[in-house]
């Protein structure tokens, strides 16, 4: 009996892609922890942590994997999630990088897919921006709650994909400028925002879900553009009308020339430890 | 160091399109691909922008090979890697299924014409590409080093996500 | 009054100043690096590449990005522009419809 043998239908290959497969997590809050989780348990080989913060009380209503040990160690949220992968999946090829993710470029660019568990807009637009220069297809995943007149709220949340030549962020108006003024407008001023762990739950399940789609479809009927609304109020998750409207558009918003390191020079970064291989003859 | 080929799955598919159609005397048709380039942690990634089928006028009739590109397709190709500073590969496919391998033929030609692209665009790599009617492979030089080397990973980046080793 | 730029002659008027400035693209938009740029800050001499980014984003009417935080000038952030990952302040309201020359003076006044 091997580990992944429930998944076979992924697959005769499917353990192979999937342990081959890297994936760079943006993000291990409430929304993330959740990723490193399950993509560990489907048996994804690499994985890239990257979040800059440590665990704090406040953070065990919904961080997957996280105690209070943790919070009295003052552990970083890519070390819980480090261990609770490798807890899974032992042979797991884990970075584990407390930082900011823009500083630890090089390692999200080796990554065949990016989940980002952000909070804000500013991330999220920047985080497209990266992942569509290095045609790194990118899943962003986020939460909401509304407050609603007489004292009720709605709990909402989306799960979209930006793949490199398709709809992106913008195309979808999920990312507008007004949304980033907005946003920076209110720097310092915005408290924390309400998060609980089943929305984190449903929103990350449908994003594994979509990664193991890219990675080991097991249909054929694809959608070029996703875009996935959850109503917690009526716990649905359900194709947001985008997903229609963008089926055969044409983005705009990246150009296929905004590509690569901007000064790129092989002759300062390539060493080859082997003599060039020329065995291509028949 | 390990070298990964990126491609959408809009943009191979026209490329596979294009190879695809006849021309007046050519028994194949063949193109380049513009690419960027970037360094990640562990490999170097060409990035390809995108697809530049020959010309019909910019053939040579020569019925020993499958197509015989002649001097002014080279010319174009080393003004887009001067002015643009890109990488260039050559493109073309030989059908089929599976992992496709580059000829005697293929290799000797690409020999002629890559150091052209080095001359003038040394920064980056270039090389060719062969396609069969489902997967790709990849050889790419870089300046100063004996190569080619082979292409470690070819992606096609879609929904789903397709790849292809040498490695 | 409203001054129409034109980026390509903007950018030349900057190389006449700084002769190894290039021209860069995030989203459409024309960026200009400024390779090891001399500057004041504080007092003190300072030399680092630059990026001037001339359009609004994410809220700032125009950007001056840096390599590196610097002791002078608000609340730094990390951004992630033109491929690579950079620094400004927090410095709003250098207008877009000015010559980018001065603009980039202007900006350079958060670090001064």
């Amino acid at each position: 009996m091997k580990r992944l043998d429930r998944q076979s239908f992924l697959g005769c290959n499917s353990d192979e892609v999937l342990d081959a497969a890297t994936v760079g997590l943006v993000g291990l809050g409430g929304g993330g922890s959740h990723h490193g989780q399950q993509l560990a348990h489907v048996g994804i080989g690499g994985f890239v942590l990257v979040d800059p913060d440590t665990i704090d009380l406040s953070n065990t209503n919904r961080l997957i994997g996280g105690t209070q040990l943790d919070v009295d160690a003052n552990l970083a949220k890519v070390e819980i999630a480090a261990r609770l992968i490798r807890g899974i999946h032992p042979g797991a090829r884990v970075k584990a990088l407390k930082s900011d993710w823009r500083l630890v470029l090089d390692d999200l660019k080796a990554c065949d897919v990016l989940l980002g568990a952000v909070d804000s807009f500013r991330d999220r637009d920047q985080l497209e921006r990266f992942a569509r220069r290095f045609m790194i297809p990118y899943v962003d995943v986020g939460m909401d709650v509304l407050e609603l007149p007489d004292s009720q709220f709605l709990i909402s949340g989306q799960v979209i994909v930006s793949m490199p030549g398709g709809p992106c962020l913008r195309c979808c108006n999920f990312i507008t400028d007004e949304r980033l003024e907005r946003e920076a407008e209110q720097y310092g001023a915005a408290g924390g925002r309400p998060q609980v762990v089943w929305p984190n739950g449903v929103l990350a399940s449908t994003a594994v879900g979509i990664v193991l789609e890219l990675l080991t479809p097991w249909h054929r009927t694809h959608s070029r553009f996703i875009y996935m609304e959850y109503d917690g109020n009526r716990r649905t998750v359900s194709p947001s009308h985008w997903m229609a409207a963008l089926e055969h558009h044409e983005c705009p918003h990246y150009q296929p020339s905004e590509t690569g390191d901007p000064d790129f020079d092989v002759r300062r970064r390539v060493r080859f430890e082997a003599p060039g291989d020329t065995s291509g003859d028949l | 160091m390990r070298s990964r080929f990126k491609i959408t799955k809009g943009l191979l598919a026209s490329i596979r399109a294009d190879l695809g159609r006849p021309h007046p005397f050519a028994y194949e048709r063949v193109g380049f691909v513009l690419a960027a380039a970037a360094q990640s942690a562990s490999d170097v990634l060409v990035l390809a922008q995108e697809h530049h089928p020959v010309a019909d006028e910019d053939y040579l009739p020569d019925s020993s090979v499958g197509a015989m590109m002649g001097p002014e397709a080279i010319r174009k190709a080393m003004e887009w890697a001067l002015m643009k500073k890109v990488c260039i590969f050559h493109v073309h496919s030989h059908g089929g299924r599976g992992i496709p391998r580059f000829s005697a033929v293929d290799v000797r030609e690409s020999t002629r014409f890559a150091p052209d692209f080095l001359k003038v665009a040394p920064q980056m790599t270039h090389g060719s590409i062969v396609l069969s009617d489902d997967a790709a492979a990849g050889r790419w030089r870089v300046s100063g080093n004996s190569g080619p080397h082979d292409v470690s990973e070819f992606v096609e980046v879609g929904i789903p996500m397709r790849k292809w080793g040498s490695s | 009054m409203v001054v129409a730029l034109m980026p390509a002659e903007e950018f030349e008027k900057i190389r006449e100043v700084w002769p190894g400035a290039q021209l860069r693209s995030d989203g459409g938009n024309a960026a200009v690096y400024l390779p090891a740029f001399e500057f004041s800050c504080g007092g003190r001499a300072v030399t680092m590449d630059l990026l001037l980014y001339p359009h609004s984003r994410s809220g700032y009417v125009t950007r001056l990005f840096f390599r590196q935080a610097l002791a002078r000038g608000p609340n730094w952030q990390s951004h992630f522009v033109c491929g690579e990952t950079w620094c400004a302040p927090s410095w709003n309201n250098v207008h877009p419809n000015q010559p980018w020359v001065s603009m980039l003076a202007n900006h350079l006044k958060a670090v001064e």
